[in-house]
C-alpha cells in the first residue's frame, strides 16, 4: 500500500488506493488480532492498516538492537519474521550489491551521510511517519536531518564520536586537541590504538590541519590523507576490535577511537580519560532506512515497534551507545546517563560535527583512505 | 635373412569435428567460467566509474591503469611480490628438510610424520592465523622474550609478521610435492654414492638437490601464486596497517565498489602471476638443459702396466 502511494500517481490511483487502504482497515478491525495492535500494548500504537506480513531482511551490526525485540515483535506480529544479517560491513560497502538486486534488504542500519548516498541511488524506500507514531519520541534535533529534507527516510537510532580515550597514569602529557596526539605519537609509537573507519580516519587529518569537517576540497583530502599516512607507522593498530580494551592489558597507552568503545573500557579501569579534541569531533548519525523491494508496512511496523521508549532504552543499555530518545532515559541505569562519556554537556556537544554526505568529494575521501591503507 | 618387413596399420587422421566434439564440455567449461570472466574483468578495468550513481562508464580509458601506476599501488605490488618471493625463498629450504626426514625415516614413522605436515589441515585457515596474533602481538610470546632480552620486539603489524604467517601456511604446499620428488630418487644410487667415498654433502649436492628440483619447481608455483595475492593472513597479521595485494581488491571492489579500478589491479594481479610462471618456466629449462661436463680423464693404463 505505502509502496504504491509513495510512487507517482494519478488522483484515480490515489482514490483507487486508499480505497482498499479503508476496505483493508475495516477488514482488520474486524478481524480479532491480526492487526498491528497486538504489538501496540507493549510498544505503542501503530496505524499501519490492515493485516501485515512478509520477511524483513534486516542488515545491521552484531547485536545492535534490543535482546529480545525482534522476538518479542515476531510474536506480535505472526506472520512477519526478521531476519537478521549481522555484519561489521559498514552500509557504503553494501551499497554495490543493494543497487544491483533489489530487494536483497528490507531495511539496513547505515549513517546519515550513507543514507544520503542511499537516497541518491535511488535504493531508499520513503517512509510513512504517520504509520510510525513512536518517532515521536525521537528528539527532534535528530530526526529532522537534512537526509530527511526531501521525505522522511531516516530513523535515527544513536550517535556515535570519534575521540581520543588516554592512560593517563601512563601519559603524563596533557592532551586537548588532534595537534598534541599527532606530536605525541612519535613517543608512544607502536602503543597508539587506531579505530578503523575511513571517513573519520581522514576527517581526523582534515581537523588536525586545521580544516573543517565535511570538507569538500579535493587538496585538503589529499593533504590529510597524506598527514594520516606519515603517522601510520606510529600506530599500533588499525583495526575494529578492541581497540579501547587494549588501554585495559596497556597493549596500548591511547586509543583513537568511538565513545561506546571508551564507555565499556572506562568502566573498567578509572584512568583511562576520554577526551574531545578542541579541533571538533567527527560523529556518526545512524539509524534505519527502508529499501526498495522490501515489504514497506512490515518495515515500518518493526521500525515503530523497536522505537518504543522501554524497548529502545534496552538496545541504548545492551549495547552502550548514546542515545538520540531523551524519552527513554527514564528506563536507562544511571550509570549510563550521568556518563560524560555517552551523554555529554552541550559544551562538548558543540564539538561534535556530524559527516554529511559531500557529492563527489566522498571520492576523494575513498581515495585518500585506499592510498593511506596501501602505503 | 632378412626378416620380412612386418605391416604397420596406419592410423587414420581424426576428424576436427570429433576432436572438437569430445572437447567440447570442457571448451564450453572453460569458456564459461574462465575465458568469460577474464574478458569481462579486461572489459572493466577500461571503464570509468560514475561515483553518485555506482554505474560503470565504458570508456575505453586507461586512467585506472594509470591510477595504479601514479599511486602507492604500485609499492604495494612490489611489496606483494617481495613477500611472495620471500615466502617460497624460506619454504623451500623448510619444505626440503622436513621432506628429507620424512624419507629416511622408517615406514612407520614415515606415516607419523606425513600426518604431522598435512595435520595444521585440519583447523580453519582463519583460526590458524589468528593463532599467530598471540605469538607476535604486542602481549605475545616474541614480544615478551625480546622485552626480557631489552627490547620488545611486536611483529604483529610489520612485512616480518606477516611472513611469518605466509611461511606457516604455505609450508605444507612446499613440503609435499619435494616429498614426491625426493621419494622417486633411488635408495641404492644414495648407498652406491655413500660406497663410493661420496660424503653427505655431495650426496645432497649431486643426488637429493636434483632430484627434489621437480618438486620444488611445483612447490614454488603452489606458494608463489596464491601467496602474492593473499588476503587472510596480512588482513590478520598486517593489523590494518599492512596491505597486500588482495587487501587493496577488497577494498576497492567491496568497499568502494570501484569495479574499474578493482578490476585494472585484477589485470596487474593476473599479469604479476603469468611473470611467475614464466620465471618458474625459465630456472626449469636452465635445470634441464643439458650441461657440459669436463672431460673425464682416463687413466693411462698402458702406463700403468709396462
Amino acid at each position: 500500500m505505502i509502496d504504491k502511494l509513495s510512487e507517482p500517481h494519478t488522483r484515480r490511483t490515489l482514490l483507487a488506493a486508499s480505497g482498499a487502504g479503508l476496505a483493508a482497515a475495516a477488514l482488520a478491525a474486524c478481524g480479532s488480532s491480526s492487526s498491528s495492535g497486538g504489538s501496540a500494548g507493549a510498544a505503542g500504537s501503530s496505524t499501519t492498516a490492515g493485516p501485515i506480513k512478509g520477511t524483513i531482511q534486516f542488515s545491521t551490526y552484531p547485536g545492535w538492537i534490543g535482546k529480545h525485540t525482534i522476538a518479542d515483535f515476531e510474536k506480535a506480529q505472526p506472520a512477519v519474521k526478521v531476519s537478521v544479517d549481522a555484519d561489521e560491513s559498514d552500509f557504503d560497502s553494501l551499497l554495490p550489491k543493494i543497487k544491483a538486486q533489489t530487494g536483497i534488504y528490507s531495511m539496513a542500519l547505515a549513517s546519515t551521510y550513507e543514507i544520503q548516498r542511499a537516497i541518491l541511488l535511488g535504493v531508499a524506500q520513503e517512509l510513512d511517519f504517520s504509520a510510525m507514531p513512536n518517532t515521536k519520541y525521537i528528539d527532534k534535533k535528530y530526526l529532522t536531518t537534512p537526509v530527511n529534507a526531501k521525505g522522511n527516510y531516516f530513523v535515527p537510532t544513536d550517535y556515535g564520536k570519534y575521540g581520543i580515550a588516554v592512560r593517563t597514569d601512563l601519559v603524563p602529557e596533557p592532551i586537548t586537541s588532534w595537534k598534541d596526539l599527532f606530536a605525541l605519537s612519535q613517543k608512544y609509537s607502536g602503543k597508539v590504538y587506531w579505530y578503523d573507519f575511513p571517513k573519520d580516519i581522514i576527517t581526523a587529518g582534515l581537523l588536525e590541519l586545521g580544516y573543517p569537517a565535511n570538507d569538500a576540497n579535493q587538496s585538503h583530502i589529499e593533504a590529510a590523507g597524506a598527514a594520516m599516512t606519515k603517522l601510520k607507522p606510529t600506530m599500533g593498530e588499525l583495526g575494529t576490535n578492541g581497540i579501547a580494551a587494549a588501554l585495559l592489558n596497556e597493549s596500548a597507552v591511547i586509543s583513537v577511537t568511538y565513545d561506546y568503545d571508551a564507555y565499556a573500557a572506562v568502566q573498567k579501569n578509572k584512568n583511562i580519560k576520554w577526551i574531545l579534541p578542541s579541533e571538533g569531533v567527527p560523529a556518526y548519525l545512524e539509524g534505519w532506512l527502508a529499501l526498495k523491494g522490501g515489504p514497506t508496512a512490515a518495515t515500518q511496523a518493526f521500525m515503530n515497534y523497536a522505537l518504543a521508549p522501554k524497548l529502545y532504552a534496552d538496545f541504548v543499555s545492551e549495547n552502550d551507545v548514546a542515545g538520540v530518545m531523551s524519552a527513554a532515559n527514564r528506563y536507562l541505569p544511571k550509570t549510563l546517563t550521568s556518563s560524560e562519556i555517552l551523554f555529554p554537556s552541550s559544551a562538548d556537544l558543540a564539538l561534535v560535527h556530524f559527516l554529511n554526505f559531500v557529492g563527489q568529494a566522498e571520492a576523494y575521501y575513498d581515495t585518500a583512505y585506499t592510498k593511506f591503507k596501501a602505503a | 635373412m632378412q626378416l620380412p618387413a612386418r605391416r604397420t596399420r596406419r592410423l587414420r587422421p581424426i576428424p576436427l569435428s570429433a576432436v572438437l566434439g569430445a572437447m567440447s564440455p570442457n571448451l564450453i567449461f572453460a569458456g564459461l567460467f574462465f575465458l568469460a570472466p577474464v574478458v569481462l574483468v579486461l572489459l572493466y578495468s577500461f571503464g570509468t566509474l560514475s561515483y553518485l550513481t555506482l554505474d560503470v562508464n565504458w570508456g575505453w580509458t586507461t586512467s585506472s591503469y594509470s591510477a595504479i601506476v601514479h599511486s602507492p599501488y604500485l609499492q604495494t605490488f612490489l611489496r606483494a611480490l617481495l613477500i611472495a618471493v620471500a615466502t617460497v625463498a624460506l619454504c623451500a629450504p623448510l619444505g626440503f628438510a622436513i621432506s628429507l626426514v620424512i624419507v629416511r625415516a622408517t615406514p612407520r614413522r614415515r606415516v607419523a610424520l606425513f600426518l604431522l605436515v598435512l595435520f595444521p589441515f585440519w583447523t580453519s585457515f582463519i583460526v590458524r592465523t589468528y593463532a599467530w596474533t598471540n605469538i607476535l602481538g604486542p602481549r605475545g610470546y616474541i614480544a615478551n622474550l625480546t622485552a626480557d632480552l631489552g627490547h620488545r620486539v611486536t611483529l604483529l603489524g610489520t612485512d616480518w609478521g606477516i611472513l611469518i604467517g605466509m611461511v606457516a601456511a604455505y609450508l605444507p604446499m612446499m613440503a609435499l610435492p619435494v616429498y614426491v620428488s625426493l621419494s622417486r630418487v633411488s635408495e641404492e644410487l644414495v648407498a652406491a654414492a655413500r660406497d663410493l667415498g661420496a660424503g653427505e654433502w655431495r650426496i645432497m649436492r649431486t643426488l637429493l638437490i636434483p632430484g627434489a628440483a621437480p618438486g620444488l619447481a611445483v612447490g614454488a608455483l603452489l606458494v608463489g601464486i596464491p601467496a602474492s595475492g593473499e588476503y587472510v593472513v596480512p588482513a590478520v597479521l598486517g593489523a590494518g596497517k599492512v596491505t597486500l595485494v588482495g587487501g587493496l581488491l577488497a577494498q576497492e571492489l567491496q568497499n568502494n565498489g570501484n569495479y574499474p579500478l578493482g578490476s585494472a589491479l585484477t589485470v596487474g594481479l593476473i599479469v604479476l602471476m603469468l611473470l611467475m610462471l614464466i620465471v618458474a618456466r625459465i630456472v626449469q629449462w636452465l635445470w634441464a638443459r643439458p650441461r657440459k661436463r669436463a672431460p673425464v680423464a682416463v687413466p693411462d693404463t698402458a702406463a700403468v702396466t709396462s
